[in-house]
């Protein structure tokens, strides 16, 4: 099932349970019409999950962003190759050697000598928003498949119901697990920006382990339970993507408050 | 200062310097250019771009007055090279 044909499958869910539900009611018309009210609101509900946006283009956007980012890399400490036109400030500044007066001294001293711990800070906040980006499109792309497997699943146990058993199921909300992280750049600690090293750079590309997968078990007796376990199941989507995005969030927001409160260690006099 | 070491800065001020706000022009610029619809993220990267655009303008400062420093001390050496062929012409005979 593609995510396009969710809101197919929603009514797909809707169908079944009406028909399920109404299978042993005969000809019982006020509760034939009472079942199809019942479960009228099966489409609104896979409604509030069938709009996530498209994957592709977060990745675009990462793709520009690298793009940027390859100019502002040294290559120390980077995980992409050096800008050869970074490299050659080195030669750049003993040629400014015979620079002298007042506003040599205060280029060097502020801006030169510090340079390569300029450079790596800004490199770093430009990595943040590349893994922003990233994370943002997996987060996507698992959310729509956490929901097309909830309309799957909830076909699956409406389909046991027909045999009168109880039926177990359960969803894997990979969108908890999503492997691509963001951490805000670290002001403080032995691998701080302000330390200037390296290590900082290194911190904020460390690959984070992604998180379990948490595999929640749903049962049910009929379809009017498998109904309400699958609108809990989509309140619960929509609760961990939440919780996913409000973490790129306090990455980007973290880093923020350290590019205002520290805009010394960017070179941003 | 030897006229070598005097284009060393010149270049520096007139090509390396300008190379390098270059690099940060285009960064600032090519961040600024990615649309995204996020609010943190947009904040940030709007830092990263002011960040980005006041290093390009320190150096673009910076290689302006090199460059008039490289020309002062030409202009210097010229004023030494002349005052030399003054001193020069007045002790024609050499030493004795």
């Amino acid at each position: 099932m593609t995510y396009e044909g969710l809101m197919e499958r929603a009514c797909e869910v809707q169908r079944m349970a009406v028909a399920v539900a109404q299978a042993g009611l005969g000809a019982d018309a006020a509760r034939r019409v009472a079942v199809e009210r019942e479960f009228a609101d099966v489409p609104d509900a896979f409604r509030a999950v069938s709009g996530f946006p498209d994957p592709a283009r977060f990745l675009r956007l990462a793709a520009d962003v690298d793009d940027v980012l390859r100019g502002l890399s040294t290559g120390d400490g980077t995980d992409r190759p050096a800008n050869v036109e970074l490299a050659r400030i080195g030669g750049t500044a003993a040629a400014l050697h015979l620079w002298s007066g007042s506003a040599a001294e205060r280029f060097r001293q502020n801006f030169l000598e510090p340079w390569p711990a300029f450079v790596r800070n800004q490199y770093a906040v430009g990595v943040v928003l590349h893994r922003a980006v990233v994370a943002q499109a997996e987060i996507w792309a698992r959310a729509r498949d956490d929901a097309g497997q909830i309309a799957e699943r909830a076909l699956q146990a409406l389909a046991a119901c027909k045999e009168c058993t109880r039926t177990e199921w359960t969803v894997t909300f990979t969108v908890v697990a999503s492997v691509a992280a963001v951490v805000a750049v670290p002001l403080t600690g032995g691998a701080s920006l302000a330390a200037g090293g390296v290590a900082a750079v290194a911190q904020v590309l460390a690959a984070t382990p992604p998180g379990e997968a948490p595999q929640t078990s749903f049962s049910a007796d009929d379809p009017f339970e498998v109904i309400e376990r699958v609108r809990e199941a989509i309140r619960m989507l929509l609760g961990h993507v939440r919780e996913r995005l409000d973490a790129v969030a306090a990455a980007l927001e973290g880093t923020s408050s350290t590019v205002s409160d520290r805009p010394e260690l960017f070179g941003w006099q | 200062m030897l006229g070598v070491e005097i284009y060393r800065l010149w270049r520096a001020g007139r090509v390396d310097l300008p190379a390098l706000a270059g690099v940060y022009r285009r960064a600032a610029d090519g961040f600024g250019s990615v649309r995204h619809d996020d609010r943190q993220w947009c904040a940030l990267r709007a830092q990263l771009v002011s960040v980005l655009a006041a290093a390009e303008g320190q150096i673009e400062e910076a290689a302006a007055a090199v460059c008039v420093a490289a020309a002062e001390y030409a202009r210097a050496d010229a004023a030494a090279g002349a005052d030399f062929d003054r001193l020069r012409a007045g002790n024609a005979e050499g030493p004795r």
